[in-house]
Parts: structure tokens; sequence; C-alpha cells
């Protein structure tokens, strides 16, 4: 309650201060009328109360003064208070934590994990029609395929418009030249990409003959590395691995 | 030494205000005569400067002001004590009787002396 007093006094300032001019006014038109009627000339009735009141400057900046400075000082004296009670009440504090606790870490993950996870769209064109498609039993549950079988369904499936893979493993491949950098890459069909509708900044995806056995080593780089190593004309790939 | 003597003026100034507010809500302008008049003109404070003491006094919760109609029919922003108000004017008046009783008994003493 005297918080909000005080907010009140401090942000309606422009109302603080038309208030307070119908005030002053007031007074001084009551001390000019009781002037006049004790017989004083209407002009020295004025002056007189005038004279009377003092400064009214500084009375409207007095007045500015004590919301200004009594505030930060009373918030103080509101948050000394607050922790006593808390002290006094322990059962409350740590109910009151607890709920902001939970509330905060409740949105923190909404907003950091599950709404990437479930409500966002995935990143790709035609999100709602990727399905992961494989293998399943009881030992492992990720969905896996074996070559052969693999190369059976591209050459037979009907019910999906494109189909590509990528393979299971992260193979360490690492950027060498002056400054080496280790990295992961991963082996993908030449379909996989344009499949997501993604296509290469620069450059081309891999090209039909690249997607063979015993084509040429190459990769593709990430969006990232390339932005740190812009200056990089070619890049050098130590251990890149061989096609699978 | 001023700031000493504003500060000492100030807290008897709120005194006199809760005391006269103790009789009823009233406005700046009808406190001003209260405290003349009964005071036999001996305490003639600039008139403006009651008004910082009533706002810092409502800032505290001593005193809530509403606008009313005043006798003659004007707008007038009347001031009412508050039960903070009036739990302050018991401690404020307790304060200033130990205080004139300690000053008097020190000035009957050096009296004594002189």
């Amino acid at each position: 309650m005297r918080l909000i007093r005080r907010l009140r006094a401090l942000f309606g300032r422009e109302k603080l201060s038309a208030d307070l001019e119908e005030e002053l006014r007031f007074h001084l038109a009551m001390r000019e009328q009781l002037n006049a009627e004790e017989g004083m000339p209407r002009a020295d009735a004025r002056e007189d109360a005038v004279r009377r009141f003092g400064n009214i400057t500084r009375t409207k900046e007095a007045m500015r003064e004590i919301d200004l400075f009594t505030f930060p000082e009373r918030i103080g004296q509101d948050i000394r208070l607050a922790l006593r009670g808390f002290r006094r009440n322990p059962a409350f504090t740590v109910t009151a934590i607890a709920t902001l606790a939970l509330g905060i870490g409740a949105t923190t993950a909404v907003f950091s994990a599950v709404d990437r996870i479930l409500f966002r769209a995935l990143p790709y064109a035609q999100a709602d029609r990727i399905v992961s498609v494989g293998l399943v039993q009881s030992l492992e549950r990720e969905e896996f395929m074996t070559g052969g079988f693999y190369f059976d369904w591209l050459d037979h499936q009907r019910p999906f418009a494109a189909m590509a893979s990528q393979g299971t493993m992260v193979h360490p491949c690492d950027l060498v030249e002056n400054n080496p950098v280790r990295l992961g890459c991963i082996p993908i069909q030449a379909g996989f990409l344009p499949m997501l509708d993604i296509s290469p900044v620069l450059g081309h995806n891999f090209l039909p003959f690249e997607d063979q056995p015993g084509g040429p080593r190459v990769a593709l780089i990430s969006y990232s590395l390339w932005s740190v190593n812009a200056h990089r004309k070619t890049y050098f790939f130590g251990l890149l691995p061989t096609a699978w | 030494m001023t700031k000493q003597k504003n500060d000492t003026l100030q807290g008897t100034l709120a005194l006199l205000v809760l005391k006269t507010l103790a009789q009823g809500p009233m406005h700046g302008w009808g406190i001003t005569l209260h405290i003349q008049q009964i005071s036999d003109q001996v305490l003639r404070v600039e008139e403006g400067s009651l008004y910082p003491a009533l706002h810092r006094m409502e800032q505290e919760g001593w005193i809530t002001a509403e606008w009313g109609l005043s006798g003659n029919k004007r707008r007038a922003r009347y001031y009412r004590l508050t039960t903070a108000g009036r739990k302050q004017l018991a401690a404020e008046e307790q304060n200033w009787k130990e205080l004139t009783k300690a000053v008097a008994r020190v000035l009957n003493f050096a009296g004594g002396r002189a």
C-alpha cells in the first residue's frame, strides 16, 4: 500500500503538480481574502499573501525531492522488512521460493527445449511429410538399415517422393593445414540434401558420379565452418572416410 | 547547523499538524490559520513550508488527502489523520514532553549556577 502510494507520487508527477498548483493557489487566495477583509488594499493584500507564503518554486522543488529521495530509502526498508518476514516464517519462504523456482524452471525448459522439439516446425521443406524408416528390434530401438535391404527399398519403394540415407556414425575427419581443426563427418547420399530441399550456398551438391563406390572423396562443409574460415579458398581433409 | 535547526523545525511542524488534524479533516490553509491562532501568532513559519511537510507525512502514511469543498464553495485539498498518524501523534507528543522537560531541567540548573 505504501509502495503504491510512493510509486504513484514518483510517476504521477504531472497530476501531483496540477494538484499542488491548485492547492497553493487556494492558500494564496484565502490569505489574500483574509487580508482584504481586514482592510488591506487589494494590491497589498496579494503581495502580503505571496510574501508570507515564501518561495513557491522552492516549495514545489522540496516536494519533488521528497518523492525522489524517500523512494530508494524506503525501498531498502521494505526489502529488509520482507527479509525479516521470510526468516520469521520459513514454511512460507520455502513455499514461495519453490513456487518461483518451479515456475521459472518450467518456463525456461519450455522455451529452451520443448519449444524446439514440440512446437516449432523442423527447418526443412514439408517437415510434416518427413519420416524416418528402418528396422527396429528389441535390442536396438532406433531404426537402422543394412546396405543390401536399403538399396532394395530404394529401387522399389513407391510411398515416398524421395528417399535418401545417411551413415550412422560420425567419423573424425580433421581439417589439416595451418590451423588444424577436429571435425565430425557424416556420410550422406547425394539425394539427401535435395530431399530436404537444402542447396549449398556455395559450390554444388554431390554429383551422381561422386556418389558411387570408388568415387572421389569429396565433402560439403557447414556454413558455420565456412564463415569462421572464410579466407580459405581450399580445404584439406585428413582421414576423409572412404565411401560406404 | 542550519540543517539541524531545520530538522527540528520539521519535526515540530509535523507534531503541530498531526495535533491539528486530530480534531478533524482540514485543508492546508485551515491548518495554517489554526496553528497561528492557537499559538498566539508566535509560531509563524513560512506558510509555504507547510506543504512539503504535509506531502512527506502523506508519504509516511500518517495522513491522507482528498479534494473537497471549502466553506466558501472552493475546491480545497482536505487532509485526514490515519490510524498510523494517530499512533505517530501519540509518540511525538510523548517525545516532545520528554524533550521539553529535559531542556527545562538543563536551563533551570544553568540558571541556578549563574
